[in-house]
């Protein structure tokens, strides 16, 4: 060292580089466009002009619509908007490139007023995008509303091929509802991947009704899957469908006789995922899945589950074990799976067979009995018991669920154990339990 | 006339201790340190040179490094050297078709003892940058990400001119000052030298071939 004052812009290249690397690219864009020529060419970079993420103030907004976006507009491949700043920022310049949306703060009311030929983003929307995600918070969205959304966005967005609609909290949820309507609503021949809440099974096969004919990748929850509302004999196979996502929550008495028929229809399937609480006259094993499904599936290569078989108990000749359960998966040629049994005190049995390292974001049903680290994932998250959870029990879920943030709990039996602050050797020692996400 | 630091409770020399071979260390302004080789390990370019070089009980000079920013680097190794070792992460992975574009780059992660100690370091005297640029001619991956953070952490959501004032940086219209076309080329890719001009020794990253 020369005893002279090393000043930022002494840092070489690959050291700005990382600090760069260390904000979004919005903040980047705002705080050091401009600064001077040297920050200027790394600021511009593609990698930082190419995804934009608004999340700001007016004041920043501001500068960002009148100076920063003409100067990059032309690299903008995504941008991730709030409702309210979209018009704004999208006819602050023109975006040749943008084809991602990602829209935050969903307002049905407000977005259908862009869904329109007189809107003005009309072109932008009908024309160049491809890939819009709508994500819905906390706000409370009647099914109708989710419905004319979807119905208008699939309507105007021709050239959509992945559209992921999504407001799924346990306790919060918008569902589309198309029974009802007209065959000829959400169609699309272009899209290949969709993610989205419907109302009821009926709906689910209304998408699969040959109207999304390109569909590749299918999530879909369902609240209750319930046995059946309407005729529906449609047996085409889906051949274009790849991967298949279902998630409910309910207990359904509806796998044989409406899930099972649906999933043989997909008999080029990669990927499987399913989520389901079924009540069953018999435990849902290895055997079972080999037998009835995954015969039918022969491209299947990944397969992720949680399905708790829920049995009564006066059906039961007798209790299966763990072991018994786990004997069954000894060939088991997908991920590892584990297993947890409870008997609880209302005459039922549930038997949970899930696959390991657990990837799901919702688990059904979880209880006392469960333990380990296998749920980091875990966001959306029921709990079931006829004991009551205890302080440790929820200590331990503090740290086994740490991205937890919708939780609901079924459960009337008080705590024996009300642990708030402990006091050991004259210190008062705080629980340990926080959960960072909980909404 | 060098001077020895006592990094660890050894006495001088090139003594075994519970932690392993101790090795000593010199800064250009000729300060001698003893690190142990949970020091050596957090260092790439101390590590490389010292699995070089038999260096015995010579000190191995680090030139591009004076005692004021050498002795609080010995600190923070001496702190993290139990620390769990970090999974390896490609700081080059915008290309990663897993990787989700919209998370939000973390910079807020900096631990309690982290965050204090970069505080000795400041933006008017330089030291900040000083140990930055330390952090990275020593290979110590840990640290350059702390003080990387922090400087992303200072910037965030002020004004470019905000930044300019902070940082004590002159706006050059373009085509002017230092940032001109042609200065941008000539120094594209060059490290500022902080370098002693009378220090001498091994490059940070020898080359086994020359040696």
């Amino acid at each position: 060292m020369d005893g002279k004052t090393v000043h930022l812009l002494d840092l070489p290249d690959e050291i700005l580089l990382i600090v760069l690397k260390k904000l979004d690219s919005v903040d980047v864009l705002y705080s050091l466009l401009n600064v001077n020529k040297r920050l200027d060419q790394m600021v511009r970079s593609v990698n930082n002009t190419k995804f934009l993420n608004f999340s700001m103030n007016n004041v920043q907004l501001n500068r960002f619509c009148c100076e920063i976006l003409p100067q990059i507009h032309q690299n903008i491949v995504s941008l991730t908007l709030e409702i309210f700043s979209m018009e704004r920022i999208l006819l602050a310049c023109e975006y040749p490139n943008l084809t991602i949306i990602v829209l935050t703060n969903f307002l049905p009311d407000i977005l259908l007023q862009y869904l329109t030929d007189e809107s003005p983003i009309f072109r932008l929307l009908q024309q160049q995008i491809k890939h819009l995600t709508v994500k819905c918070d906390k706000q409370l969205v009647i099914n109708h509303s989710f419905t004319d959304v979807c119905v208008r966005i699939l309507a105007i967005c021709r050239n959509l091929s992945y559209l992921n609609v999504h407001q799924w909290l346990i306790t919060n949820h918008a569902c589309l509802s198309i029974r009802d309507r007209p065959p000829n609503v959400c169609l699309s021949s272009n899209l290949h991947t969709l993610s989205i809440s419907v109302d009821t099974f009926d709906d689910c096969l209304c998408l699969l009704d040959g109207r999304l004919e390109q569909l590749r990748s299918f999530t879909v929850r369902i609240y209750f899957i319930i046995r059946s509302r309407m005729n529906n004999n449609n047996q085409t196979t889906l051949c274009n469908l790849k991967e298949f996502s279902l998630i409910s929550y309910l207990h359904t008495t509806a796998y044989d006789c409406r899930i099972l028929p649906l999933l043989r229809r997909m008999p080029n399937l990669k990927t499987l995922t399913f989520g389901l609480n079924i009540v069953r006259l018999t435990v849902i094993d290895s055997l079972y899945l080999n037998e009835e499904l995954l015969i039918h599936m022969k491209y299947l290569n990944k397969f992720i589950f949680h399905i708790c078989t829920v049995l009564p108990d006066f059906e039961a000749n007798y209790f299966l074990t763990t072991n018994d359960i786990k004997n069954t998966f000894l060939n088991w040629k997908y991920s590892s799976v584990s297993c947890c049994i409870d008997h609880f005190s209302d005459g039922y049995s549930y038997y949970h067979i899930y696959s390991t390292p657990f990837q799901m974001t919702d688990f059904m049903c979880l209880s006392n009995s469960f333990c380990g680290q296998d749920f980091f994932y875990v966001t959306n998250l029921w709990l079931f018991d006829t004991r009551p959870f205890e302080h440790d029990f929820f200590e331990w879920l503090s740290q086994a669920c740490p991205l937890l943030q919708d939780l609901l709990i079924a459960n009337s039996i008080s705590q024996k154990d009300k642990r708030q602050v402990a006091i050991i050797n004259d210190k008062q020692i705080f629980s340990k339990i926080s959960y960072l996400h909980l909404s | 006339m060098a001077t020895t630091a006592e990094a660890s409770n050894t006495t001088t020399g090139n003594t075994e201790t519970a932690t392993g071979k101790m090795i000593k260390i010199q800064s250009n302004d000729g300060q001698i340190f003893e690190v142990d080789q949970g020091v050596v390990e957090q260092s790439s370019t101390i590590k490389t040179l010292s699995d070089l070089m038999d260096v015995g009980d010579v000190p191995i000079p680090l030139p591009n490094v004076k005692a004021s920013i050498l002795g609080p680097i010995v600190d923070f190794c001496n702190h993290h050297k139990n620390d769990q070792k970090p999974e390896p992460i490609d700081e080059d992975d915008d290309d990663d078709p897993n990787k989700d574009i919209y998370e939000p780059k973390r910079s807020d992660d900096i631990c309690e003892w982290d965050l204090n100690f970069i505080k000795q370091f400041t933006v008017p005297e330089g030291t900040l940058f000083d140990i930055i640029m330390a952090a990275n001619y020593l290979g110590i991956k840990t640290l350059l990400a702390v003080g990387c953070k922090t400087i992303a952490n200072m910037v965030r959501g002020k004004s470019s001119t905000e930044v300019r004032e902070m940082f004590n940086i002159s706006y050059d219209p373009p085509g002017e000052g230092i940032n001109a076309p042609n200065a941008i080329e000539g120094q594209a890719g060059t490290v500022p030298t902080t370098q002693d001009a009378n220090a001498t020794g091994p490059s940070p990253q020898p080359d086994p071939m020359n040696q």
